[in-house]
């Protein structure tokens, strides 16, 4: 038995992937193929894998003879509802898959949940609970996410909320909150690519440097993806009211306004609990909503280390994934809405985002304070950004945006006269423009000279 | 056919010295890029565009948003949509380096004349000392282009001698209120002014109908292309010259060398397609592709690697003016887009700068509210008010000031490189301060900080690469205008001058291409009859 540590051969071979027709398996496997890995998909129905090959695999059934180049396993397969297969057969099958990956040495990365517990209310988070327990002293990789959202193909319980939203009139708003916590299935399929293929260095000090540990050395490198060392992987981004994401959920993914419904948290779970025992599907709802309240107290998430960024759920709910258009839309909104001092017509901004499309390569430049109430403070990035060169990109956002708007009937009508005034109404009112400009000037200096000096006592 | 003349280009330069020859019944074959600029389609005039019709950014930013990809170019025009054909794919084909300096070319059926300014201008014999050529016959070149094109000015005024007189004029349009006021007070006291002088703008344009071309009818997308076919562009001329048997036009070619091949010249290139080799052949071949491209060829065909020869053209700077007395006047609805006025500031007799004011009413706003220094929405304020009361400016200088030089390089390609004399910053501050100076007499206030020198090469009008001499070097060209070395090679455009004037030199360049088809012809009916023409 090779060690899974040692280094050296872990370019090009396989990343076998169990459940790679479930949801976050496709989403995996298409990123693996993307990224250029060669895939074994393993599933009970065939996937057709675009670089790689497909074997059949059950939980229930014997563990794949796996090719001997394979670099990493990553097994995704459950038996979510608990149905078909009894707690210690899936403990088994988890732990004949592990062996079968320590015997031609490819690393083992278990996908397990935050919900993961002795004490979970379904059995589903018992089950991972005890996988991980069997996989962990033998120096395995677990990897826990929080609820997975988003993605072209949803599935599990982001698939069944994204349902239930469709038909429903209404969603419950949860007093006091019950708080969840979110990951991106892009997120959660990157953070498991890094750990399956980033090379990885082997354990103990590194002699040459100075006898510093690895996690010193990378410390020193600034790389933490150097590290992903055995051990458990909470991914998931800060708590959020469930409530709050169903209510996104209708709103971004599927253009729904849905009414919330005052629903008080601890009787509510109390009567549900009571029903269960007439309903077993009731019961099982009190159960997972319980296990979704658990996993929202549970410990930090470690994206940063393994250097995945995570997104705002808004972002991540659009059909895009990333919400760069709606990002584009708001700020083509305010911008216009400064440089013509009025509501721009909604329905021309798309012209905004096509335009920063064509030309600009259409990337949203993260996201401004200004966007919202802040607008009205956009003077200064007006004047900031014709002598910063880091807020240059912003300077040209600026210029497309009135170029775009001046094309727009009612707003070319505010760069116009249609009729006669008076000169000296004219002069009175360029004069009263210009008394403004110079107060906001005043003020802006003011601001950096108070910077500067706060900055300078700082320095003292 | 056989052609008994090959034209390279259809310019204006082109087209000038196609027609004598066809007309002398010689067998020409005009080749050239040919890129199709559409006429733009549609009714209305800018104004109606811009406030009325939603889809209309289309038509100002261009369907796959052209205006914003050139946004970071200088002058309002190269960001126009329509004209993008004009100036498509030349720097990509057409192997070059340049070094402070803008290249501008066109592969285009017609040339650059698709985006012309159409300012045009006759010469005095004084003027012209420095070319080798008898006044007489550039006069009757300059009659001649100058009914066939169509142009509108006036004489009777302060710059009618200037601009020539005697030529076959239509009356000047109508001018808009900021230039009659501008003119009216210059006229009121034009005692005071001395070297300043302002006159009605002379153009390339329309004001009576000529044959299927329209006159203008003010509608003011002067610089989005006209549609009216109001203002001259060389492709009106060359459709005429296509209903001739004893004209072929062959489109779509790069042209890339020309080869002595025993008795004729070879003319090769590529076509701009597929990339196939074209071979063309003809006794005489006429230049006219443009300054920079007529001088690659020659410098080619004589082999003068690592020569660097003059490139002229003439500096420009661009300015605003202000006239108070208008502010608060409603935006005009019609408007006429090319020069209204123009200026001649006299350095000394016989040094001077030129220049054009135009109306701002067909110019997008955001060109100047980009400009200025104010927050956007402070600049949109003061600017709907500014734009009806102001004049923007050009303004030209004699091309003593460029110092542009060109080389061939050892691999076929070539290099430009750009810059201003030494002492034209030191003029450019004189004439700044007398314009503001002259302007302010005719009540009109020069915008502070809008006077600004454009990067070298920005009027495109380049020249002088293979300039007519009595006693030529090589790479120049004898007065008759064959390209001295290469017997049967003629220049026939803009490369042929040796210097230039601040004043517009178009009308002379295709004056002096009707000259060169005229002699070209005379000399193939001569070989004809057997007998070796002389010079």
């Amino acid at each position: 038995m090779r060690s899974p540590h040692e280094p050296g051969r872990r370019s090009g071979g396989f990343v076998a992937i169990t459940g790679a027709n479930g949801y976050i398996g496709s989403a995996l496997v298409a990123a693996a193929v993307e990224k250029g890995c060669r895939v074994l998909a393993l599933s009970r129905k065939p996937v057709s894998v675009p670089v790689g090959v497909w074997m059949a695999y059950d939980l229930r059934g014997a563990p794949p003879e796996l090719p001997e180049d394979t670099q990493a396993v990553v097994h995704l397969a459950a038996d979510v509802e608990g149905r078909e297969r009894s707690e210690e057969e899936e403990v088994e099958a988890a732990k004949a898959l592990a062996s079968a990956a320590e015997k031609v040495g490819a690393r083992f990365i278990f996908v397990s949940s935050l919900s993961a517990s002795p004490k979970a209310p379904r059995r589903y988070g018992r089950v991972k609970w005890a996988i991980e327990r069997e996989l962990l002293p033998r120096g395995h990789v677990v990897v826990r996410p929080g609820l997975v959202y988003g993605g072209s193909r949803p599935g599990g319980l982001y698939a069944q909320l994204l349902q239930f939203l469709q038909k429903s009139p209404a969603y419950p708003w949860f007093f006091p909150p019950l708080m969840v916590r979110l990951i991106h299935v892009e997120e959660l399929v990157e953070a498991i690519l890094k750990l399956s293929v980033l090379p990885r260095a082997p354990l103990g000090l590194v002699p040459d440097i100075g006898g510093r540990t690895v996690e010193e050395l990378a410390k020193v490198l600034r790389r933490p993806e150097l590290v992903p060392r055995p051990g458990v992987y909470p991914l998931a981004g800060p708590p959020v009211a469930f409530s709050r994401v169903l209510q996104m959920m209708a709103r971004y993914r599927l253009r729904r306004c849905l009414i919330p419904i005052p629903v008080p948290t601890g009787p509510f779970l109390a009567v549900l609990r009571l029903a269960g025992a007439f309903f077993p599907r009731l019961g099982d709802m009190e159960r997972r909503l319980r296990s979704l309240r658990e996993s929202g107290t549970a410990s930090a998430s470690c994206h940063t280390q393994l250097e995945v960024s995570l997104r705002d759920p808004v972002d991540g709910l659009h059909p895009s994934g990333s919400g760069r258009r709606r990002q584009l839309l708001l700020e083509g909104f305010f911008l216009l809405r400064y440089i013509f001092s009025t509501r721009p017509p909604v329905f021309f901004l798309r012209v905004y985002v096509r335009g920063v499309e064509e030309a600009l390569g259409g990337k949203p430049l993260g996201k401004p304070w200004w966007v919202g109430p802040g607008w009205r403070l956009l003077p200064l990035l007006d004047l900031a950004s014709r002598h910063l060169a880091n807020l240059a990109p912003w300077r040209t956002r600026l210029e497309v945006a009135l170029r775009v708007g001046e094309c727009h009937p009612a707003l070319f009508q505010h760069l116009v006269v249609t009729k006669a005034r008076h000169r000296w109404a004219v002069t009175l009112e360029m004069l009263f423009a210009l008394a403004l400009e110079a107060f906001k000037r005043a003020a802006y200096l003011a601001t950096r000279f108070c910077l500067a000096l706060t900055n300078s006592r700082r320095v003292r | 056919m056989t052609a008994q003349v090959i034209v390279v280009g259809s310019g204006p330069a082109g087209v000038s010295a196609a027609w004598p020859l066809v007309k002398a019944g010689a067998k020409v074959l005009l080749v050239d890029g040919g890129t199709a600029v559409p006429l733009p389609q549609g009714e209305g005039s800018y104004f109606e565009l811009r406030t009325d019709q939603q889809s209309h950014w289309r038509f100002f930013l261009g369907a796959n948003f052209y205006a914003l990809k050139q946004a970071g170019d200088v002058s309002p025009k190269l960001r126009v949509p329509g004209l993008a054909p004009t100036f498509a794919g030349f720097t990509d084909r057409f192997p070059v380096a340049v070094e402070d300096f803008k290249l501008f070319g066109s592969l285009a059926r017609g040339g650059l004349s698709n985006a012309w300014g159409a300012g045009v201008a006759g010469f005095t014999q004084a003027e012209l000392a420095a070319l080798p050529v008898p006044y007489g016959e550039v006069r009757r070149g300059l009659q001649a282009v100058t009914k066939r094109i169509g142009v509108h000015g006036e004489v009777a005024d302060d710059l009618g001698e200037f601009f020539g007189s005697g030529f076959h004029l239509q009356p000047p349009p109508p001018l808009e209120l900021p230039a009659q006021v501008l003119l009216s007070r210059y006229q009121r006291q034009k005692k005071i002014f001395g070297a300043f002088v302002l006159g009605r703008g002379r153009n390339a344009v329309l004001t009576e109908p000529k044959g299927d071309r329209l006159p203008c009818n003010l509608c003011g997308l002067c610089l989005y292309g006209c549609s009216r076919k109001a203002i001259y562009n060389a492709a009106f001329d060359l459709e005429e010259l296509e209903k001739h048997e004893n004209f072929r036009y062959v489109p779509r070619v790069l042209v890339e060398e020309l080869m002595r091949v025993g008795e004729e010249w070879e003319v090769r290139g590529r076509n701009l397609e597929n990339r196939a080799p074209v071979a063309l052949r003809a006794p005489a071949v006429v230049l006219a592709c443009g300054a920079v491209g007529t001088g690659f060829l020659v410098l080619k065909a004589l082999r003068l690697v690592g020569i660097p020869i003059r490139l002229l053209s003439s500096p420009v700077a661009a300015f605003a003016l202000l006239i108070p007395n208008l502010l608060g006047c409603p935006t005009r609805q019609e408007s006429f887009g090319l020069s209204q006025l123009a200026f001649k500031l006299s350095f000394d007799p016989k040094l001077y700068a030129f220049g054009n004011l135009f109306s701002t009413s067909g110019l997008p706003p955001s060109e100047f509210l980009l400009r200025s220094p104010l927050f956007l929405p402070t600049s949109r304020r003061l600017f709907r008010y500014f734009l009806p009361a102001m004049l923007v400016g050009n303004c030209f200088f004699p091309s003593v000031f460029s110092r542009h030089e060109m080389e061939l390089c050892g691999d076929g390609s070539l290099r430009i490189s750009g810059g201003y004399s030494a002492e034209f910053p030191a003029i450019a501050r004189k004439t700044h301060k007398a314009l503001r100076r002259a302007f302010f007499s005719c009540g009109a206030w020069l915008l502070p900080k809008s006077f600004r020198v454009a990067p070298p090469g920005s009027d495109i009008h380049y020249a002088g690469t293979v300039p007519l001499r009595s006693s030529p070097q090589p790479h120049e060209a004898l007065p008759s205008g064959e390209v001295a070395g290469l017997p049967g090679v003629w220049v026939a455009d803009a490369a042929a001058l040796p210097e230039l004037p601040a004043k517009p030199h178009t009308l002379l360049v295709m004056a002096l291409a009707d000259r060169v088809g005229r002699e070209v012809a005379r000399r193939l009916k001569a070989y004809a009859k057997g007998r070796i023409p002389n010079d």
